[in-house]
């Protein structure tokens, strides 16, 4: 059950057991082999309409993520008795984000929930113009807001849109957030408007974007990241083109501790930059929610266990280019003034000597094409604030900061909302992995304003507290879960328990996270927030 | 509560929705009105029925219209809650 992947998953990454493991998938090949233009013509016009410009009734007034055109597939295998295999269905959501997809920058603020950043706190109304707070007290009662944004529709569409909510869903107007007003007369003939007005059908940028080639991505890579209450990785991914869009990859990461990880897949991009890719790492499936670069030389998201995307890390993958030295990023990325610290640089064709500029002197450790590692010594004269390294002749976005003093260390996730699961049942438990970050202040980069900036993520002693006092009256510490020594929040099990005679028999929990860690000479404290809520995570959808 | 100037009596005001339920069902966000767990519905396994379909959280628990055949023959959510399934299982 879900526990024990949490467990192992935790074990894994601390005890090292960990090799190469062959993943077969189909799903690139089925990509290449089925054609989505030509299932639609005998799949979709039982129901759809097919004029002589090539147009479709509904479907050609809408744009979508991959998620998005899948969702609407699994609905109309679902609730209409549309009959689609695995490789056809894949072939049509192929076909739609390729045609029908939306633009990068049209994505771009919102890949969050395609990457399943579920803690992430929506700041819609700062986002977009004042009237779209309609949507924040309609749609998102139930939706997160991005899930509306990912979607490009005519008015039209947007209005049968609400008019399917009602269908489907008859009690939406009798919604504790919606009994309150006159719903329908106020939604109807506004909500559409509003709509339209911020995510409409025809774009400049979508008009452009649709003229581009896909990128032939094949080649080699160079691979860092971060996997959270492990740490910073390096290596290199080679990707071998198998189709239109249809790609085999071949990766192997080393960690900041040395401990390696060799793994296979398969990926498939859609709309020229969307790529969806899947793996095995630790014996676990794990989904890649990645976009590619306008230019079609870097590869940036987020990957994550197919059973529980809560768990997952950060991914960036630069195309390693003959003749094309680039340096990709310094780990650890900060330095005390006054201290010594070894440090790895990380990027392709590497040569030449490292400059970390005044008052801080580097002697070089070891060096491949790849990586070069470095004692740095940072003057206690040094200057504070956050330099860019350089490596003539490489074109380097490899930071380092230089600060006089830690002085504090924040938890993030900031907020995590878990959810109880399992305890015998089939819904597995949603849990949250933290990690302590320590921040330095030092002179923004006008020289003027003082930021306050990461400088490492540390080891920390982790401990759970009650949030309230009545979360302290109920004992909810006891009750709604526990943290590893590496961060992970596990929550209880889902039913009753017995054992719980206050306030609540179910486990759950307002906690605070509390991360104690000694660095550069002090104890620092920093805490977070979590929710253990019973509401089980019946939908598993890939846009919440 | 309310009082009412004409009658000189004291009522209770009537909520819009139950006493207890959560107010916001965002997803992610099944907390309580202050944002914590305490007004929950507990234990909620009993409340499961009672609770999503008159409240509609068709987002957070499949509707019986939409998923006819999620709840089949778990008609007691406190006993038969374990053999309820995932929509979208992510195998």
């Amino acid at each position: 059950m879900a526990a024990r992947v949490f467990e192992r998953w935790a074990a894994a990454a601390c005890m090292f057991l960990l090799g190469a493991v062959a993943f077969a998938e189909a799903a690139a090949a089925n990509a290449a082999a089925v054609d989505g233009k030509t299932l639609m013509a005998s799949r979709c016009v039982g129901c759809h309409t097919l004029d002589n410009d090539g147009h479709w009734s509904r479907i050609g007034d809408q744009r979508k993520t991959p998620e998005g055109w899948h969702m609407t597939l699994t609905r109309m295998q679902h609730n209409h008795g549309l009959v689609l295999n695995d490789a056809e269905k894949d072939a049509i959501i192929k076909y739609l984000a390729d045609t029908q997809g939306l633009a990068p920058g049209e994505a771009a603020p919102y890949r969050y929930v395609l990457e399943r950043r579920n803690n992430t706190i929506e700041q819609y109304n700062a986002i977009n113009r004042p009237d779209s707070n309609g949507i924040a007290t309609r749609c998102t009662t139930c939706h997160s807001y991005a899930r509306i944004a990912l979607q490009r529709r005519s008015e039209e569409e947007w209005r049968l849109l609400l008019h399917f909510h009602v269908g489907q869903f008859p009690m939406i107007e009798f919604h504790p957030a919606a009994r309150i007003s006159a719903w329908w007369e106020e939604n109807e003939p506004h909500l559409p408007g509003v709509l339209v007005g911020l995510f409409p059908l025809s774009t400049p940028a979508w008009s452009e974007w649709r003229k581009r080639p896909s990128p032939d991505l094949s080649g080699e890579w160079r691979v860092i990241g971060n996997d959270p209450g492990v740490g910073f990785y390096s290596g290199t991914r080679t990707i071998k083109r198998v189709g239109p869009d249809a790609y085999e990859t071949t990766t192997s990461w080393e960690f900041a501790d040395g401990h390696n990880e060799t793994r296979e897949g398969t990926a498939v991009v859609y709309t020229g930059y969307e790529w969806r890719g899947r793996t095995n790492v630790r014996r676990e499936d794990i989904r890649e929610i990645y976009a590619v670069s306008d230019a079609g030389d870097q590869i940036t998201g987020r990957w994550f266990l197919a059973r529980h995307s809560e768990l997952g890390g950060e991914f960036t993958a630069v195309r390693v280019r003959s003749g094309g030295a680039r340096l990709i990023a310094a780990n650890p990325y900060g330095i005390q003034v006054g201290t010594t610290r070894r440090i790895t640089l990380v990027g392709t064709n590497l040569s030449g000597v490292p400059q970390f500029g005044p008052d801080l002197h580097a002697s070089i450790v070891s060096r491949t094409a790849d990586r070069i590692v470095v004692d740095v010594i940072a003057a206690p004269s040094a200057e504070t604030g956050l330099r860019t390294i350089a490596l003539e002749p490489a074109e380097s976005r490899a930071t380092l900061a230089v600060y006089k003093a830690v002085d504090q260390v924040r938890v993030a996730p900031e907020y995590a909302f878990c959810r109880l699961g399992e305890g015998g049942g089939k819904i597995p438990i949603v849990g949250a992995q933290f990690e302590a970050i320590a921040y330095a202040s030092m002179p923004g980069a006008s020289g003027k304003d003082a930021a306050s900036v990461p400088v490492a993520v540390l080891p920390a002693k982790w401990a759970l507290e009650p949030h309230t006092a009545a979360a302290k009256e109920r004992d909810d510490q006891l009750y709604a879960g526990r943290i590893t020594s590496s961060g992970l929040f596990v929550p209880a099990q889902g039913g009753i328990n017995p054992l719980r005679t206050k306030g609540t028999p179910n486990n759950t929990g307002d906690l605070t996270v509390k991360a104690t860690a000694d660095f550069d000479g002090k104890t620092l404290e920093g805490t977070s927030h979590v929710i253990v809520s019973t509401g089980m995570l019946f939908f598993n959808v890939p846009i919440p | 509560m309310v009082s009412t100037e004409e009658e000189g009596l004291v009522r209770p005001m009537q909520a819009v929705f139950p006493l207890g339920c959560t107010t916001a069902l965002n997803p992610g966000v099944e907390v309580d009105s202050t944002g914590s767990v305490a007004s929950l519905c507990t234990p909620w396994e009993a409340d499961l029925y009672g609770c999503s379909e008159p409240c509609n959280w068709p987002a957070s628990v499949p509707d019986s219209m939409t998923y006819p055949e999620w709840n089949q023959g778990t008609s007691n959510g406190e006993a038969d809650w374990r053999s309820l399934g995932q929509i979208y299982p992510d195998k």
